[in-house]
């Protein structure tokens, strides 16, 4: 069991769709899918590593949509995000590319 | 769907993450400045109040081994708090990312802890409470200025001047005291000066560094690796060198140190300064190490408050005044447009033209 700690897989993750984007709700998925993790608690952890790397200014947002699924929770918005120079630079910097 | 429920949404979205980064901050604040109440209160305990400081040698390793403690307390607290949250498999990822993410965590360690927190010490052991605790108030600007300069992270002018009244606030709450230090009894506190100045430095290059390192890291996680690298400096390294390079007592004084009121006092500092850490470690990437930093600053209100309400000593006039300008700092800064503190960071511009053009199209 040699994994990638989580934000690192996140961004390689959204990395792997390069300009087009990922849903958050689908990136949440992979990655609870690889660590065998599962439930509410998992997905809004997730969902805050995301808001980190985006007001960080890693990530930016492609497309938005309102949760109508109640993925996150209701009347909350999904993201489509993708990574930018800054974020592929700092990719870089760590090994995850 | 209708677009402006969307609008309304993606408001709220960034209104409550840079809610949650003050919060962080705030929280900061409040347990930083309570740290400082069990940090004074272990100097009154044995064997710390036995001994007779003939020496700055004896200071210095008082100062060295209840950091020591510290840090141990800390990362206690740390490792139960990552158990609550079912982090520590998080926690061996990251730690085995040494080359790329723990070092980060590890170099931040040095400026935080044998600098600022042995610092810290140094200035409560020599000088006091209050005053430790309003000299390292300069730290947001030494964190602010490499945060700007390694990861472009935005300065905007009002944050500017949030932070230059928090400033001003710290030197009226201080100024007066040193001043009659300097005109005085002369060369009596100069070590505690020092530490004073090791704090504000120390913690203002540590904040950098983290926020460098969080880029990639969980907070909850990278926090502890950032005290698990502090409790090997002086556990493996600090302590061990003193005992062999020095004749200085220091298995005496870990082993006198094992008492009820002093490890009870040195388990609240723990609990404090485990959860302060947390907080500004968590609101960096929110809102930003130089606000995150600067709102962190309050601590220094705080921290006269309990020593004021625990000691009876009640402030001066200039503490009062400095509180003032504590407040109107901080609510400039927080008064910030949200559209500005979105993303904290001014990276590239042809991706934000690009970018602005998007959000254009889907409006």
């Amino acid at each position: 069991m040699n994994k990638l700690h989580m934000k690192g897989r996140i961004l390689q993750l959204i990395n792997a769709q390069q300009d087009v984007g990922i849903w958050d709700w689908q990136v949440a998925d992979a990655l609870l899918a690889e660590y065998g993790l599962s439930g509410a608690y998992w997905r809004g952890n997730t969902r805050v590593t995301l808001t980190d790397l985006f007001s960080s200014g890693i990530i930016e947002s492609v497309e938005e949509t309102l949760d109508d699924q109640a993925y996150f929770g209701k009347g909350r918005v999904l993201f489509k995000f993708r990574l930018n120079d800054f974020g592929r630079q700092r990719m870089r910097d760590t090994a995850l590319v | 769907m209708s677009q402006p429920s969307l609008s309304q949404a993606r408001a709220r979205f960034t209104a409550s993450s840079i809610r949650w980064g003050f919060m962080w901050a705030m929280w900061c604040a409040v347990l930083w400045g309570a740290w400082y109440l069990p940090g004074s209160a272990v100097w009154f305990e044995a064997p710390y109040v036995d001994l007779s400081y003939d020496t700055n040698a004896e200071l210095l390793l008082a100062a060295a081994v209840l950091t020591t403690f510290n840090a141990v307390a800390v990362l206690f607290f740390l490792f139960v708090w990552n158990g609550v949250l079912g982090k520590w498999g998080e926690y061996l990822r990251t730690l085995r990312q040494m080359r790329y993410i723990s070092k980060w965590f590890f170099i931040g360690a040095i400026f935080g802890g044998p600098m600022a927190i042995f610092g810290s010490y140094l200035a409560i052991g020599y000088i006091g409470g209050a005053f430790a605790a309003i000299s390292a108030l300069m730290y947001p600007i030494i964190g602010a200025t490499l945060a700007r300069l390694w990861y472009q992270e935005k300065i905007t002018r009002r944050a500017a001047v949030g932070i230059f009244i928090i400033l001003a606030g710290g030197v009226t709450v201080y100024a007066p005291g040193i001043m009659a230090e300097i005109n005085g009894t002369g060369d009596a506190g100069w070590l505690g000066y020092l530490g004073g100045a090791m704090a504000a430095i120390g913690w203002g290059v540590e904040g950098a560094i983290a926020g460098r390192g969080l880029d990639v890291a969980d907070p909850d996680v990278g926090i502890t690796v950032r005290f698990t690298a502090e409790v090997l400096y002086w556990v493996v390294l600090i302590l061990p060198g003193i005992y062999l390079f020095t004749d200085q007592p220091v298995v005496e004084l870990v082993t006198a140190t094992f008492n009820w009121a002093a490890i009870g006092w040195l388990m609240l500092a723990g609990v404090t300064f485990a959860f302060c850490y947390v907080s500004w470690y968590k609101s960096f990437p929110l809102i930003g190490v130089g606000r995150g930093q600067a709102i962190a600053a309050l601590y220094g209100l705080f921290a006269v408050i309990f020593l004021a309400a625990f000691t009876l000593k009640f402030p001066e006039w200039n503490f009062l005044a400095g509180l003032v300008l504590f407040v109107a700092g901080g609510f400039v800064m927080f008064t910030e447009g949200n559209d500005v503190l979105e993303v904290v960071r001014a990276v590239s511009s042809d991706r934000e033209k690009a970018n602005a053009a998007a959000d254009a199209g889907n409006l």
